[in-house]
Formats: C-alpha cells, sequence, structure tokens
C-alpha cells in the first residue's frame, strides 16, 4: 500500500508538471490568440469587438501568476473553458466522443499487435534458426522503419482510395452512431481495420522480437529442457511453460502502450479522418486554440499516468518484491 | 565509443560477419556518403525550378521533378544532409544528457540522485508527440528548434537506462574494490564506470537517431518544421500538398520517405545485431522502448535495487 | 491551398460527443436526398449554430440566417434577399429598406421590421458580436427603427455611402427568440430558429452532420437539405471528390487533368476570381519605403510561374490598379491598366536598370546597398501550410536575387506571421484584398492614412504602412456621395495614383475554389450560367445557389 500511495503522489506531481508547462508554454511566446482569431475568421474586425471578445474567451491582461491560479482552480474544477476555434461551444463537448474513439482504435491496435507480435515472436523462437525466424526480424524491423504517417498514407491512397475496400475515413457509416447490433458492430469495424492496421504493421516489429528473444532465453532454461526429457510433447512444452514465461515482459510493455496510445496514432487519426483526438490537436495547435489544446493535452496526459498507474498496481500483485522496496 | 571497441573478438569477428550488420552498414554507408557529397553530386540547385512541374523520372532528372519544379534527386542528396545532421545531433546531445544525467546521479548518490530520478520519471511520464506538436509549435520552425525541442522530450529514458547500468555495475566487485581502495568518485565514475556503459549507450545512440529521424519527419511532415528547408521530411511536406499520390507524382512521395525507412532500418539491423551478441538486459529494453509508443514508462524497466 | 486550409480552419474542432448528444434519437433523412458538401474542416463538430461567433458553424450563415440583401460577385449586383429594395434620402443621411412581405420564421412566426431592429440594437449593445455590420454604430450608423412592419429606417451620423453594403449584408435573428437569451456572446444555440432554406438538425454526428428544409422557406426549394461532411487534409478531400462522393465544393489539384475526365458529363469546375494576391513590403523599412525599389520588384517577379505552380494555371496576372477585373469591370479605368503595364510585367532587365539609376549600386557580394548603406536583404514571411503562398514566395526569393535583392523566406506559424504583419514587424509578406462590393476598402486599407496604424500596433488593414493624404479627401468624396458617375471617377482617380505609388505589388488574382458532380444535383452555377458564385467559402454566396438545385429524376 505504501508503495501505492507513493506511486499515487509521484503521478500527481507529474500531473501537476505537465498542467503547468501546458500553461506557461503558449503564453510565454509572442502573440495574441483573440486578435489572430478574430482576424482569421472574420473580415469586420474593430477595437471594440476584439475587447469583448477578450473578455467572452476568458482572455486577460492579469499577471501571468494570477492566471495561473485561475487556471488551476479551473482544472480541479474540471471547467476548461470555451474553445476558441469553436467558440463558443465549451472545450469538453469539443473533446468528449474523440476520446472514445481513440481509446477503441488504440486499444484495437495495441492489443492485435500484442497478440499477433507475440504470436509470430513464439513461433520464431520455437523453430529458431528457421526460414521463418531468418526472415521475420528484418521484414518486421522494415516495416516499423517507416514514419507512420507515410505507411498511413499510401494504405489510404491503395486500399481505401484506389481500390475502395475499406471506407475512407469516419468511425461508422451513419451520422449518428449506430445500434450496437450485429451490423452496427460490422460497420464499426470496417472503419476501424484502415487505421488500427497501420499501427498493427509499424509497432508489430518490437513486439515480436520481443517475445521472440524472450522466448529463446526460456527455452533455453534447464526445466523446459527437463520437461522435455520427460517425454513432454512440445507443443505441449511450448503453450504451457515457455510462451506462458516469454509473455511476462510483453504484458508489462502492454499496459504502458495502452497508455501512450494516443502519442502513437495521432498521424494515422488524421491521415484516415478517424475521429479521435489526434486532429483535434492539430486543429488546436494551428489555430492557438488555447483552451482546447490545453485541455486535450492535460487528459492524454491523464491517460498515460492511469494507464502508468494500471500497470504499477498491477506490478505489485505480480512482484511481491516491490511491495517492501521500489524507487519514486 | 566505437562499437567495435566495446566487444571481444569473438564478438567482433561475430558481428562484422553478420549478413544483417554488412547490409546495414553499406545501406546506412551509402546514404550518409551521398548526402556528404551533395554539393559535389546533386545535379541541379535543389530550391529553384530547374524543370517541368511533377515530371516523371527520366533521364535530365533522375527521380522525376516535384510540384514546384525542383529536382527530386538534388532534393534527396541536399535533404538527407539536412536531416541526418539533425538527427545525429539529436541523439548526441540526448545521449550526453542522459548520461550526464545518470552519472551525477551515480556520483552524488543521495538527494540528488532522488531528484535527478523524480526529473526523469516525469519526463518518461508525460507523454511524447503531443507534448513535441506544442513545443514545435511556439518556437519559430527550423532545425535548431527541431534539435531543441526533441532532446528535451527525448532524453528520458537514457537516463533511466544509465542510471540502472550504472547502478547495478557499482555493486560489481571490481567498483566494490576500487571503492574499497579509496579511489576517488570521480575517477570511478570516469574510469570505472564510463568505460564499461559503451554498448548500452551505442545501442542507446543509434537508438536515438532512428528515433530522431522519424519524429524529425513526422512534425516537419505536420508543417511544423522550416518550410523553407529542404529535408526528407519537408518532401513529405510539400509531396502532400501538392496532392502528389492523387496527381500520380508518386516519385516526390515514394523518394524521401524510403530515404527515412531505409535509414532507420540499416540503424535497426546494426542494433537488432548488436544486441543479440551485446547485453541480454538491455535487448529486452531496447524492444520495450520501440514497443509500439515512442517512449515506454519507468515501469516498464526491470526495478534496480537501490542499495540502503 | 491555402484557401482550403483556411476552410478546413473555419469549421474545425469541437465537437458534439456521438454519446452525449444524441439521446434523442433523430431522425437521419436517407443520404440520397441531401446535397453532400465539404465546408467545414476536420471533425470534432459541435452542436453550436451562433452565426455571430467569429468562427461560426459554417451552415449557420448560409442555410439558416439571412441577409436583407446579398451582394452577387458572381453578377457583380446587389441582389434582393429578405429586403426588396432600398433608397437613399437626399442628403445620403437615411437609407430606408422595405422587407419582403411573405418571409416567416422556421417556427412560424412571422419576420418584421422588429427584428431588423433588434438584431441591429443586440450587436450595438454587445460587441463581442461578430457580423458584417459589427462596430457600424461606433463609425457611422446612429439609429436604426421600424417605421412599419415592413419598412426599416436607418439614419446615419455621417455620410457614408459604402455602409449599405454592410448593413444589409448583415444576417437578421429572430427577436422572439433571442431576446430571451442571457449572453448571446457564448449562446450556443443548438435549435436554431432562421428565416433560411435548412434550419432543422435531423442528424448530427461529430464528423458530419446533416440539416434539412425550413418548412416555412419563402422561396420554392426542390432539394431535401444539405449533408456536412468533415475531413483532415486535403488528400483526403481530393479522395472524396475523384470518387464522386461530394456534390459540391472540395478541391482537387490540376482539374482539368485529374478531376473532369474522370466524368466529363458530371464533373465540372469553376474558378471566377474576384481577389488579387498582393505582395506586401513594409514601406517604414529603409529602402522598401522607396517606391522605385517597390516597382523594381514588382518588374522582376514571374507571375505566370506562380500561377502555374500554386494554382494550375487557372488564373492571370494581376493588373496596376491592384483590382480584380471580373468583380469591378465597371469600375476599371483601361488607361491607367495600359499605362501601369510595364510595372506589374516581368523584365529582370528593366528593373535592374531601374535600380541601377536610383542609385542602389551592388555592393562586392551582388547585392545591392541602399541609400542608407545597409545591403538590401529581406525576409519573407509565410504560414508553413498555405503552400500555394508558400510557393509563390519561393519565387519571389529566387526573382529577387537576379537582381540583387537577397531574399530570405521563412516559413513560420499563422499566429505569429498574423501579429507581425498586423503590427507591421515584417519586411515582406502576402496579402490579399476582402471581397467588397467596390474598390472603396481596397483602397482605402491599402493607401488612406487613416488607416495607417503606428508600428507595433495591430490592424488588419494596411499592413505596409502607406498613407496619402490625398487618397483621404478623394475617400471622403467617394463617401459622401450617392451619384455613381462621380464615384467612378473618384475611384479612376485613386487607380491612377496606385499605379504611380506601389503601394502593394499586385500578383496574380486569386480563384475562388469550385467544383461540382451533377450525378445527382443539377443546377449549380458555372461559367455558361454564371448567375452566383460557386464557391462554397462566401459567405451568402450558397444562399443564392440553393432555390437552383434539382434532385436530378434518376
Amino acid at each position: 500500500m505504501y508503495y501505492i500511495a507513493k506511486r499515487l503522489a509521484f503521478y500527481v506531481l507529474a500531473a501537476f508538471v505537465a498542467i503547468t508547462v501546458n500553461f506557461f508554454l503558449p503564453r510565454l511566446t509572442p502573440g495574441d490568440p483573440a486578435s489572430t482569431i478574430v482576424a482569421t475568421y472574420s473580415t469586420s474586425l474593430n477595437a471594440e469587438s476584439l475587447a469583448a471578445l477578450k473578455a467572452a474567451y476568458g482572455l486577460t491582461d492579469e499577471p501571468l501568476l494570477q492566471q495561473y491560479v485561475t487556471y488551476l482552480g479551473n482544472v480541479l474544477r474540471g471547467d476548461f473553458g470555451r474553445s476558441l476555434s469553436n467558440f463558443p461551444a465549451p472545450v469538453m463537448a469539443v473533446i468528449g466522443a474523440g476520446f472514445g474513439w481513440s481509446i477503441l482504435l488504440g486499444l484495437t491496435s495495441v492489443l492485435l499487435s500484442f497478440v499477433l507480435g507475440s504470436v509470430l515472436g513464439a513461433i520464431a523462437a520455437w523453430r529458431r534458426g528457421g526460414w521463418f525466424d531468418r526472415l521475420t526480424p528484418p521484414v518486421l524491423l522494415f516495416l516499423g522503419s517507416f514514419p507512420y504517417f507515410f505507411l498511413a498514407l499510401l494504405l489510404f491512397y491503395v486500399f481505401c482510395f484506389k481500390l475502395g475496400w475499406f471506407p475512407m475515413g469516419n468511425a461508422y457509416s451513419s451520422v449518428n452512431p449506430p445500434a450496437l447490433n450485429l451490423q452496427g458492430i460490422g460497420d464499426i469495424l470496417m472503419h476501424l481495420i484502415a487505421p488500427a492496421f497501420t499501427i498493427v504493421l509499424v509497432s508489430l516489429g518490437p513486439w515480436t522480437l520481443n517475445m521472440r528473444n524472450a522466448m529463446i532465453g526460456v527455452l533455453s532454461e534447464d526445466y523446459l529442457t527437463l520437461a522435455e526429457a520427460k517425454g513432454l510433447k512440445p507443443r505441449r512444452v511450448l503453450l504451457s511453460h515457455a510462451v506462458r514465461t516469454a509473455l511476462l515482459p510483453n504484458i508489462t510493455a502492454l499496459g504502458a502502450a495502452v497508455g501512450a496510445v494516443f502519442s502513437g496514432q495521432l498521424l494515422t487519426e488524421i491521415v484516415f479522418t478517424y475521429p479521435g483526438l489526434g486532429y483535434a490537436l492539430m486543429r488546436a495547435v494551428s489555430a492557438v486554440d488555447y483552451p482546447l489544446m490545453q485541455a486535450l493535452f492535460l487528459i492524454i496526459t491523464l491517460s498515460v499516468l492511469a494507464a502508468n498507474f494500471l500497470v504499477d498496481t498491477l506490478y505489485v500483485l505480480l512482484d511481491p518484491r516491490v511491495r517492501t522496496g521500489g524507487e519514486a | 565509443m566505437s562499437l567495435s571497441e566495446t566487444f571481444g573478438a569473438k564478438a567482433r569477428r561475430q558481428l562484422l560477419g553478420s549478413i544483417p550488420v554488412a547490409v546495414g552498414l553499406v545501406i546506412l554507408g551509402a546514404l550518409l556518403a551521398v548526402s556528404a557529397l551533395a554539393q559535389v553530386l546533386a545535379p541541379y540547385n535543389a530550391k529553384r525550378a530547374t524543370g517541368g512541374i511533377n515530371e516523371p523520372p527520366s533521364l535530365a532528372h533522375l527521380f522525376g521533378t516535384t510540384g514546384q519544379g525542383q529536382d527530386v534527386l538534388s532534393q534527396f542528396l541536399y535533404g538527407g544532409q539536412n536531416t541526418l545532421w539533425v538527427a545525429f545531433s539529436i541523439a548526441v546531445l540526448t545521449t550526453l544528457l542522459a548520461l550526464i544525467v545518470a552519472l551525477t546521479a551515480a556520483y552524488f548518490r543521495g538527494w540528488v540522485d532522488d531528484l535527478l530520478t523524480l526529473v526523469t520519471n516525469v519526463f518518461l511520464v508525460i507523454p511524447g508527440l503531443p507534448l513535441v506538436v506544442v513545443l514545435a509549435a511556439f518556437l519559430p520552425p527550423g532545425p535548431l528548434t527541431m534539435i531543441m525541442v526533441l532532446t528535451i522530450t527525448g532524453w528520458a529514458f537514457g537516463a533511466r537506462l544509465f542510471r540502472s547500468q550504472a547502478l547495478s555495475l557499482r555493486e560489481r566487485e571490481f567498483i566494490a574494490a576500487a571503492e574499497d581502495v579509496g579511489e576517488s568518485r570521480w575517477r570511478i565514475v570516469a574510469v570505472e564506470l564510463l568505460p564499461n556503459m559503451g554498448s548500452v549507450v551505442a545501442a542507446y545512440f543509434v537508438n536515438q537517431v532512428i528515433f530522431a529521424i522519424t519524429a524529425q519527419a513526422s512534425l516537419e511532415f505536420l508543417g511544423l518544421g522550416d518550410g523553407g528547408q529542404i529535408t526528407w521530411g519537408s518532401m513529405l511536406f510539400w509531396a502532400q500538398n501538392s496532392s502528389a499520390l492523387i496527381r500520380g507524382a508518386w516519385w516526390t512521395f515514394v523518394v524521401p520517405g524510403m530515404a527515412i525507412a531505409l535509414t532507420a532500418f540499416s540503424l535497426a539491423l546494426i542494433n537488432n545485431a548488436v544486441d543479440e551478441i551485446g547485453n541480454p538486459r538491455l535487448r529486452a529494453d531496447r524492444l520495450l522502448r520501440r514497443a509500439g509508443v515512442s517512449k515506454p514508462s519507468a515501469t516498464l524497466m526491470t526495478p534496480v535495487k537501490r542499495d540502503a | 491551398m491555402r484557401t482550403s486550409l483556411r476552410a478546413l480552419a473555419l469549421g474545425a474542432l469541437a465537437s458534439v460527443s456521438a454519446f452525449a448528444v444524441t439521446a434523442p434519437a433523430l431522425a437521419e433523412v436517407p443520404l440520397d436526398q441531401l446535397v453532400r458538401i465539404v465546408a467545414e474542416g476536420g471533425n470534432s463538430f459541435t452542436r453550436t449554430f451562433n452565426p455571430f461567433s467569429p468562427t461560426a458553424r459554417w451552415v449557420s450563415t448560409r442555410t439558416m440566417y439571412e441577409p436583407l440583401m446579398i451582394q452577387n460577385y458572381a453578377t457583380g449586383k446587389l441582389d434582393p434577399w429578405l429586403a426588396t429594395a432600398y433608397e437613399w434620402s437626399a442628403d445620403a443621411l437615411s437609407l430606408t429598406v422595405t422587407l419582403r412581405d411573405d418571409v416567416k420564421w422556421s417556427d412560424g412566426q412571422p419576420f418584421s421590421a422588429d427584428d431588423v431592429v433588434f438584431t441591429f440594437e443586440l450587436m450595438k449593445a454587445n460587441p463581442g458580436l461578430i457580423g458584417p455590420a459589427a462596430g457600424a454604430f461606433g463609425q457611422y450608423l446612429s439609429s436604426v427603427e421600424a417605421v412599419d412592419a415592413k419598412t426599416v429606417k436607418f439614419t446615419f451620423s455621417s455620410t457614408y455611402t459604402p455602409g449599405l453594403y454592410s448593413l444589409v449584408d448583415q444576417f437578421i435573428v429572430p427577436k422572439h427568440v433571442w431576446k430571451d437569451v442571457a449572453d448571446p456572446v457564448t449562446f450556443e444555440n443548438p435549435d436554431p430558429v432562421g428565416t433560411g432554406p435548412f434550419t432543422t438538425i435531423d442528424a448530427f454526428g461529430t464528423d458530419r452532420y446533416q440539416v434539412t428544409k425550413n418548412p416555412n422557406y419563402w422561396q420554392p426549394l426542390n432539394i431535401e437539405g444539405v449533408f456536412v461532411q468533415g475531413f483532415n487534409g486535403n488528400d483526403q478531400v481530393s479522395a472524396a471528390t475523384l470518387s464522386g462522393n461530394l456534390d459540391w465544393g472540395g478541391l482537387v489539384p490540376d482539374p482539368d487533368v485529374t478531376f473532369v475526365p474522370l466524368d466529363p458529363e458530371h464533373f465540372g469546375y469553376w474558378w471566377p476570381r474576384t481577389s488579387v494576391v498582393l505582395l506586401l513590403a513594409n514601406t517604414t523599412d529603409g529602402a522598401l519605403g522607396d517606391t522605385v525599389v517597390r516597382k523594381a520588384m514588382s518588374m522582376a517577379l514571374d507571375r505566370q510561374r506562380m500561377i502555374n505552380t500554386g494554382v494550375w494555371g487557372k488564373s492571370v496576372a494581376a493588373n496596376a490598379t491592384g483590382l480584380p477585373e471580373a468583380p469591378f469591370k465597371d469600375w476599371l479605368d483601361p488607361k491607367v491598366i495600359e499605362a501601369g503595364a510595364s510595372w506589374v510585367s516581368m523584365d529582370p532587365d528593366a528593373a535592374n536598370k531601374l535600380l541601377d539609376e536610383a542609385g542602389y549600386a551592388k555592393g562586392a557580394d551582388g547585392i545591392r546597398v541602399g541609400k542608407d548603406g545597409k545591403p538590401l536583404k529581406y525576409d519573407i514571411i509565410v504560414p508553413s501550410g498555405w503552400n500555394d503562398w508558400v510557393s509563390a514566395c519561393q519565387i519571389v526569393a529566387e526573382n529577387l536575387k537576379d537582381i540583387g535583392i537577397d531574399v530570405t523566406l521563412r516559413t513560420t506559424t499563422a499566429d505569429s506571421w498574423t501579429n507581425s504583419t498586423f503590427t507591421g514587424q515584417f519586411q515582406l509578406s502576402l496579402g490579399t484584398a476582402q471581397r467588397t462590393a467596390t474598390p472603396f476598402e481596397f483602397y482605402r486599407n491599402n493607401m488612406a492614412t487613416t488607416s495607417v496604424k503606428p508600428v507595433g500596433e495591430a490592424s488588419p488593414n494596411n499592413q505596409q504602412r502607406y498613407g496619402d493624404p490625398k487618397v483621404d479627401e478623394l475617400l471622403a468624396k467617394f463617401a459622401g456621395s450617392t451619384d455613381a458617375a462621380e464615384q467612378k471617377a473618384i475611384i479612376a482617380e485613386l487607380e491612377g495614383m496606385f499605379s504611380a505609388a506601389a503601394p502593394a505589388i499586385p500578383l496574380y488574382e486569386q480563384p475562388d475554389w469550385g467544383l461540382y458532380n451533377t450525378r445527382r444535383f443539377t443546377g449549380f452555377p458555372n461559367e455558361q450560367d454564371p448567375y452566383a458564385p460557386l464557391s462554397l467559402q462566401m459567405t451568402n454566396g450558397p444562399l443564392l445557389v440553393w432555390p437552383h438545385l434539382a434532385r436530378r429524376a434518376d
């Protein structure tokens, strides 16, 4: 419990740092979001309107420190203000739906790469030195060398645009979310395949190699040789002993991968017009929408922290040694 | 800290004899060489229009021309120069920064170590790409911004890695012996610790180059780079903006994309082979690091117990 | 595709939670009944239809709320809309507008002069409300009153005849709804009541929505509504357009090659030109303040190459008046255009000669030196991502190097670009003029001392900081006149002054992107039938088009 409390304290601190960076960063650079936004979107700019809009946007000329205190208070109350680039919609309304879709895409692709990678890695290790083992690592390393967006654009162009196998965007066909029956779920899956596949292709390598190397380590251990000598079937040995042991590092990695999902899929979401948070963050940045940017960054950070905390807690359950010692 | 110095003669033979390493070294060497010789090799001024718009590859323009009429081959060469020096600078800086933090922690121990570990962990859990995007958007675009932003966000994992390595080394007998003899801490860090971390540092450095190239390209693709600079990422940005794929001008898109992928691939091949031979602990760390995310959490590491 | 990027920015962000908003099941109208358009960028739409927001949802001012009259940039005429006629008083100090008889709000309530008066009073009381007539009260308007249910009288505090266009362009909101709104600036208006053709929200998703018929629309309509879809980038829009998934709007590169050949019978585009891209030189910065230098710069530029790379050859070089030809053909003085042709045509030799004669000798490095001893070295700034502009800037830098002026291209964020250009803290940059009914605003915003703000003070107009008191006089005369012939003579004089002084360097005319696909719907304006602009981004333009569209009988 002490360990968990300590970790929790650390995460609160990390969140605080993130919130602070997030607040000061945009404000320390020259530029005035209200003028920029009004100028970009409207041809009728005058000093009076500008002042009134600034007030409505919640932009003041107060000292930074005072603004920071107000901001902290608002964040604690869950009040993120109104989006400047989609005024007067509240920031939370902007983020609302995207969050769910980002999580769906992230979970799907991480789980897929995890399962696929572990299976491929196990096969490669079991037949160490065979053609499959020799071919898999370089091929996967090559696929993993492409930047996400590059592969995403190629796949978008070939499979969605030219061949028309998959939809060219969105998370489902209808305007309102489909009913969660067989047809509706199928529709959602159809829209999920292309972006998820991109992420899986790029990220498969590490899972596979990780599993392969862990497996090789485990397979070389004596008790497996012993089990084999005792006459157990090779498949049984593979499944019941080796895989289970070798999976452990991959499972630990899973927690972190789920947490950091938003980072990796940002570009993929943009290319496939998937309604997650990736595009929202990009737009917020280029439209100098401070409130939206801050809320998005905060949510992404909190998700990562939450996932990490979950893994930490699991870790305690899995490895009793940590309970006593451990570090911050 | 060259790769070969850190291994024994047997490992060295193994390494150089490995096909993946040979392939990796050839690809990387070729890319480095042609980029370095861009001024000599480039047939045209890379920034000026020297042909028609989106001309397919021909004898006059081996890799075709861009949507602005520039020669893609010349852009590829100059782009390589601009991309690679930035990537290597980032790798050098993040590695140095990580080493300094780790060794300072290892040297001072106590509260300094606690503090540095805390800072490292905070940087580790704050998500990378979103922070990079936000940072890059508010600084004037250009190579220096790129280096600064990616260094600030990219060093923490290395610090964590090096610190663990230093701590585990410190528990080894020869260091304990050196301590018993009364050698100064500086000497222990500089003479005993540092040289023994060679393979970890080398592997981390190679990974950082990969990280820097991909992250740089991603930022430039998002329009957060300097559009006036020719880099592989900005070539992709321009190809995308002039709808290269839709217009069938695949050469403006595929050339820089493959250049990035091949660089990363060659480095990954080398690193993977080094892993096989080098530190087995590192192998797991390295793979986790690349496991679908740019930065794994601190908790991914095997916890290293601190001496009480 | 700067235009498209800006269009993307227009809609952008925000979203309705797919989980939260859809609580009452909305009846989706089948997609094949709706005109599919691309008008707002990206996803994260929110159900906010406040037309006064500076970032208003696209449909709010193109299908929901309507103005009194519409300046039709395709025909150059002021088309009657909610109002049927206007009349100036003899002293040009009051303007009487007659409203249409048969207009009802979408909730069935009658539309009347009270709504018009209320809208203007609302904007006066809330300066944060943005609209065409924002700020009118501060500048020239003294009161708005309802003479009777169908007549509105605007009283001016000073003669300002160009004010007509801002006043009749103002969209009108219903008094019976908005009078109860606590804060109109932050009012989200999720269930809009308007006079426009499509006001009903049938289905609203985070990345697309549909808006269908106003049951009480005052004109006959042959279509059910519109379907607005969000895209994340140019490629995604192009892919949807080329696949025939859009009926109106969108953008494809080089449409003659990529788009029209796919289905020549149904696919078409029309890119009329209603504004001009200008190269702005900060006249407070040493040699850039010298007309000779600006003109020499202008003569070094390869405008045709900018047109070929930026807009696939679909434009023409701008003339010496700075005005686009099509919308202002009645105002343009051919004599000025002819006399000024030399300084807006490419002739690097003449440019070099001009600079040599003016005493800008080349230094050892081949760079000319100004009279203050400083070399002519400048930065040209442009937001990264506005790629037709960035490529134009690349060409500017290249061309100017040929006449000994060293220009470095610096791409910046849109935020810092806006900040630098508005405050006059830049050397070279690009700009465009607002689309306006008369050339009055163009010359006021580019040459009048009244529009010059000191460097450091932000203003969207006259970024180059060029002012001539003579221009102020001519503009005042124009604003006080209701005589078309007199106004035309004044503008001709201003055109001549622009061509003589080169306060900005006209580059090329900016096309208004517009594409259509007639597989399902017909009646879009085009070159053969230019009854309205085709561009979706022109405010009010689409209102002119909706009644003309009809579903194709299969």
